[in-house]
């Protein structure tokens, strides 16, 4: 389990921690069953606030990936595909709005970019 | 106790200048060998030193030492007892350059004998008790003034001392007061034991309750 | 009892500056930077805390416990670091040792050797001869081998060089690892209180700017940077302690009203640091 924190990121400390956590949960780096070390202990290793890993893991819990068992910490749990669907989903749609964004710029028509795609995922498609 | 540990911890604060006093005694030890009036000028002299010395506690406070857990009945009570100790010992610092003139010179007058020790002690410890009652008391933040304020009641006693005893020496005009003081020297220097125990602790009263209102 | 320090009311007044009506919480196991300018009252509420001075009104609590009804015990919790000399000057390590063995019944001073050893601090030698850091050290060798539950913290880490520093934050956080004790740390360095800061405190002239958790100042406010001449007057009044240049300005915005401002400007996460300093500019006039 790694978590780099960077204080350049737009993103506050807790949300780096957050996304880089579910990122490890969801590609299995961290497996199902894993106790986290405690909010105490990260925020002394990552040398930030208490207050600040305290949010990063009531987050992850909100979003089901972990759960605090009493007297034990926190625990990783077991996900889904939909999860992971759902992670990698919005990632798409964050790559294909850079796409449109830039279509648009160069004045590209819609369905130009519809034709780019095509070409593309046949050029691809034969490699899988 | 904590009153103990206070005391001890005063004395701590002193140690590092006990050489002084050492050498102080040592010049005493030299005077003694010269003067005339050899007893009563030996304790004077150890009580003037110890006069000056016995405040020094009070200028070291630091908030290592403010921060102890000790109340300030604790601390009022351990720095009177720890300032009738230093006079204690300079008492006996006196009696001792003293007794070594003596010795030496043969001489057996009345302020040879234990009674002196009573009442150098007994004064002492009154002055001792008021000198503390004036530094809790009065706040002089002036380094230089605090340093000529501790040094009066040293001069006062040694001043006040010799002259005496110089008026004695030479028997004129001798009050019937101390006439008939000279003639019950041990009771009178009991008296004077009693009434500086009993200055000490109401001038510590006095602190403490002074002490308890500004914490 | 869950929260380590309550402070409600605490009020002081001197002939020329005054504290008012300070109050706040301290939950236990965290810590919270105190923070406003040289003269802004940081001292004096740390003293009244620590009951070195008696306050004209207000309450302090620690763990439950008032000075009045426990002083002993109340002295007993409270490790207080500061920046003067706090030592008797012609006192040694081995005096310092003593000290703490007859006051501090919980004292272990085993582990203060251990600690004296570890960090080097010469035994004999007269604390006046002590370089700044190694002042420090011995005075957090003194507070953390015994058991306290708050450590108070006086601008202990001025003058101090970036390497003992660090040292100085891991040994905070290690403090307050188990969760049952808590840090006041006063300062007007905020890179210290930076990262490991859970709350930050604002003083200036002796009253109470804000009392919040870092994360939430941290939403609450944007750095923006931009040029004067192009904003219009309802943007200018969003923006608080603006400093100007033939450039350009930098100053604090609301996160809320961030929306105000044209595009053209480059809005950023603020540090603590900037946060206060535009405030207190702002409150400056």
């Amino acid at each position: 389990m790694k978590v780099i924190l960077s204080n350049q990121s737009e993103y506050p400390i807790y949300a780096q921690i957050r996304e880089q956590m579910k990122e490890q949960i969801l590609n299995g780096q961290i497996a199902e069953g894993t106790v986290l070390p405690s909010i105490r202990q990260l925020a002394k290793d990552l040398g930030i606030s208490v207050i600040t890993t305290t949010r990063a893991y009531r987050d992850l819990e909100a979003e089901g990936f972990i759960a605090s068992v009493q007297g034990k910490g926190s625990i990783v749990l077991p996900t889904d595909n939909k999860m992971l669907r759902d992670m990698y989903r919005s990632q798409l749609e964050e790559h294909l709005d850079a796409a449109i964004g830039i279509s648009r710029q160069i004045c590209m028509e819609d369905g130009e970019l519809l034709a780019l795609l095509k070409e593309r995922q046949e050029m691809r498609g034969s490699r899988g | 106790m904590k009153v103990l540990k206070c005391v001890k911890t005063d004395f701590r604060m002193m140690k590092n200048n006990a050489y002084m006093f050492g050498i102080f005694f040592a010049l005493g030890l030299f005077l003694s060998f010269t003067k005339e009036t050899l007893i009563p000028w030996a304790y004077l002299y150890m009580l003037f030193v110890g006069l000056v010395f016995v405040t020094m506690p009070f200028f070291v406070q630091t908030r290592f030492i403010a921060v102890l857990p000790a109340d300030h009945v604790h601390r009022v009570f351990g720095r009177y007892l720890y300032g009738s100790l230093m006079i204690l010992l300079c008492s006996l610092a006196g009696m001792l350059s003293g007794s070594v003139s003596m010795l030496i010179r043969g001489r057996t007058e009345w302020y040879s004998r234990p009674e002196m020790f009573f009442l150098i002690l007994g004064v002492g410890l009154a002055v001792m008790a008021l000198e503390f009652l004036a530094t809790y008391l009065l706040k002089i933040k002036n380094p230089q003034l605090m340093s000529i304020v501790r040094m009066v009641p040293g001069f006062a006693v040694i001043f006040g001392g010799s002259s005496l005893m110089n008026a004695l020496q030479q028997q004129e005009h001798v009050p019937d007061f101390l006439r008939w003081c000279l003639a019950n020297t041990l009771l009178v220097s009991l008296l004077a034991l009693a009434a500086g125990i009993l200055v000490v602790l109401a001038c510590a009263a006095v602190c403490c309750a002074h002490e308890k209102k500004r914490y | 009892m869950s929260n380590t320090l309550e402070v409600s009311g605490l009020t002081k007044q001197y002939r020329d500056f005054a504290l008012q009506d300070i109050s706040f919480v301290l939950p236990k196991g965290y810590i919270m930077g105190y923070v406003g300018q040289n003269g802004a009252g940081k001292t004096t509420t740390l003293s009244l805390i620590a009951h070195l001075i008696r306050a004209d009104v207000g309450l302090c609590t620690i763990d439950g416990m008032t000075y009045e009804k426990q002083p002993v015990q109340y002295r007993e919790a409270i490790g207080y670091i500061g920046d003067k000399d706090d030592f008797v000057p012609d006192f040694t390590v081995r005096d310092v040792r003593a000290v703490c063995r007859d006051f501090y019944p919980t004292f272990r001073a085993d582990e203060f050797d251990a600690l004296v050893r570890r960090w080097k601090l010469p035994e004999k030698k007269k604390i006046k001869s002590f370089s700044r850091g190694m002042k420090v050290k011995l005075m957090f060798a003194a507070v953390l081998c015994r058991d306290t539950s708050l450590l108070i913290l006086d601008e202990a880490t001025n003058g101090l060089d970036p390497v003992v520093r660090r040292e100085i934050l891991e040994l905070l956080q290690d403090y307050i690892s188990d969760g049952e004790r808590s840090i006041l740390f006063s300062t007007h360095i905020l890179s210290d209180l930076e990262q490991i800061a859970d709350y930050i405190f604002f003083l200036h002239n002796g009253k109470k700017v804000f009392c919040e958790t870092k994360e939430e100042l941290q939403e609450e406010y944007l750095l923006a940077k931009g040029s004067l001449p192009e904003l219009g007057a309802d943007a200018k009044k969003c923006l608080l302690g603006v400093r100007g240049t033939d450039v350009g300005f930098e100053a604090l915005i609301r996160t809320d009203d961030a929306a105000c401002l044209p595009k053209e400007c480059v809005l950023e996460k603020p540090t603590v640091d900037q946060i206060v300093v535009h405030l207190i500019q702002e409150m400056e006039g």
